[in-house]
């Protein structure tokens, strides 16, 4: 059996039997017997409870691969404490997106096909927008600390670099944002995983704020290279509000 | 002089009068008309369901699916009777007089047909909803000009009349994405509310099937006879409904059993009054 390094656990899986590490100090055990793949996620190594078992078939002598992947929906980034921005002014942060581990192999272009997801408790189900018309969404809460001062980053996450510049005459009370995630790209480098750079541009309640994805690898590493693509080209109907200042529905 | 297969029908009319050699060639006629007519159709059907196919709702296109069949049976029906020699215009005027006595006979089936048409138009529910009407819940599998065909969950079909669905409450379970589910419950007097509080919302938090937002709610309802009622909401998508409502079931009763906090059951305390004697074990007292 066979575990990959504590620090960085993601890479090519060769062995016929592998611990895999999980976030939240979970591990899957991992099983290939010939074309088969046996993935199973131990929910409580006190406990040895399991979730039940995956099986996958694929060519013997295909290789796979220990990849993360970003959320397959958007994420809905609420802060932690009130951030106001001042009319004319600018925010930068960077946002860690959690990081979904997959058991993956490569297609016929090199592009990475995940074959098994694992589940993962650092991301939430929500809501975003009205009940009639928003959509499905992951959440996610953050400290929203000034971009520099933030080092820890870790195995688990994507760094996303975000500026939200407020372009409206009114004060923004930033509540919560949505991070269109299926439109970004991973970028890897360092130890370290990168998503676009995203700009938003708040231009008032009543109207659509202006989201710019960055087209190539944020500034913040030289060294980074493209990992995976987006998993969505692109939609206009995508780009609508990302902004929502939902009040409590229970009381009006 | 047009062939009138009637003609042939005459009294005395022999065997061989009726099945001559023009007639039999004007019923073939007839039924190849009425199988191409009939391949036409399904043809035409097969292109527009494609064109539609992603384009409209599934009931818009029963509805556009219906109006091709109905038209194009009625047009095959006219070619085949006139290729049978049948007088469409005194076959109409008939239909005229006729149709005075079918409308009157038929008050209750037009009445439906008009309700069908509203309903259609309203688009308060489509093909695939759940809805309830009266005591029944099932999936919407059609809605005709007449009736509106669902589902029950226990695989039954039950037939409504659109004309009851006009006036009847009828209530979309699965129009919007999200709903709500409340639990309605009451906890012992003098148990910790405020911990009792805190347990459901950690339970919601916990629970991936709840979402984050709109976020649950906790709400003192009343002081009730046999504790405090009060009203625990969570949110959810719509096709978790099950899932969900199994899961946080069983959840409230764990957590607050855990906490030592209890549901309480209806019960009677009695307090006798001093000098009031004993009371008997004899029930007969």
């Amino acid at each position: 059996m066979s575990l990959l390094t504590s620090y960085w656990p993601w890479g090519s899986l060769d062995h016929k039997d592998t611990i895999l590490q999980l976030p939240d100090g979970k591990v899957a055990h991992m099983v290939r017997e010939g074309d088969l793949i046996r993935s199973q996620v131990l929910d409580s190594t006190e406990t040895g409870d399991r979730s039940s078992e995956e099986i996958t078939i694929l060519s013997g002598a295909e290789e796979i691969f220990y990849i993360p992947v970003l959320p397959e929906r958007s994420v809905v980034l609420r802060s932690e404490h009130v951030l106001r921005i001042v009319p004319g002014n600018q925010f930068s942060t960077i946002v860690q997106i959690p990081l979904v581990p997959t058991i993956s192999r490569k297609d016929r272009k090199g592009r990475y096909q995940p074959l098994v997801c694992m589940p993962i408790s650092s991301l939430s189900k929500t809501w975003f927008g009205d009940p009639v018309e928003g959509e499905p969404a992951f959440a996610i809460s953050s400290l929203l600390d000034e971009a520099g001062k933030i080092h820890d980053f870790g195995p688990w996450v994507a760094s996303c670099p975000l500026v939200i510049i407020n372009s409206s005459p009114e004060i923004l009370s930033f509540e919560r944002l949505i991070l269109r995630v299926p439109l970004l790209s991973l970028y890897s480098g360092n130890n370290r995983y990168y998503t676009n750079q995203l700009t938003v541009r708040f231009r008032g309640q009543d109207q659509t704020s202006q989201v710019q994805i960055g087209t190539s690898a944020p500034g913040v590493d030289d060294e980074l290279t493209l990992f995976s693509g987006p998993a969505n080209k692109g939609d206009s109907r995508l780009l609508k509000k990302s902004f929502s200042f939902i009040k409590s529905l229970a009381y009006g | 002089m047009r062939w009138n297969m009637f003609e042939n029908l005459k009294d005395n009319a022999t065997l061989q009068q009726i099945f001559s050699r023009d007639t039999l060639g004007h019923v073939l006629e007839s039924l190849v008309y009425l199988v191409i007519g009939f391949f036409v159709i399904r043809l035409i059907l097969f292109i527009v369901r494609r064109f539609t196919r992603k384009r409209v709702s599934r009931q818009s296109s029963m509805v556009v699916d219906k109006l091709i069949t109905y038209t194009g049976m009625t047009i095959v029906l006219i070619i085949v009777l006139s290729e049978l020699g049948v007088n469409l215009a005194a076959l109409l005027g008939a239909a005229g007089v006729m149709g005075l006595a079918i409308g009157v006979a038929s008050q209750k089936s037009l009445g439906n047909m008009v309700s069908g048409l509203f309903l259609l138009s309203e688009k308060s529910f489509e093909v695939g909803d759940v809805v309830r009407v009266g005591d029944k819940t099932g999936i919407v599998q059609d809605v005709d000009f007449l009736s509106m065909k669902i589902r029950t969950f226990d695989n039954q079909l039950v037939r409504i009349p659109n004309e009851t669905l006009i006036t009847t409450i009828v209530t979309n379970i699965t129009r919007y994405p999200l709903r709500r589910m409340d639990f309605e419950f009451s906890l012992s007097y003098g148990d910790d509310l405020q911990k009792a509080e805190e347990l459901l919302i950690a339970l919601a938090q916990n629970n991936t099937l709840v979402l984050d937002e709109p976020e649950p709610f906790f709400l003192l309802k009343e002081y009730g006879d046999n504790g405090l009622g009060m009203v625990f909401g969570i949110w959810f998508l719509k096709e978790d409904y099950v899932a969900v409502r199994n899961s946080v079931f069983r959840e409230i009763l764990k957590n607050l059993g855990d906490a030592g906090l209890t549901i309480p059951f209806p019960q009677v305390t009695l307090h006798q009054s001093p000098g009031s004697g004993e009371l008997s074990d004899d029930p007969r007292e």
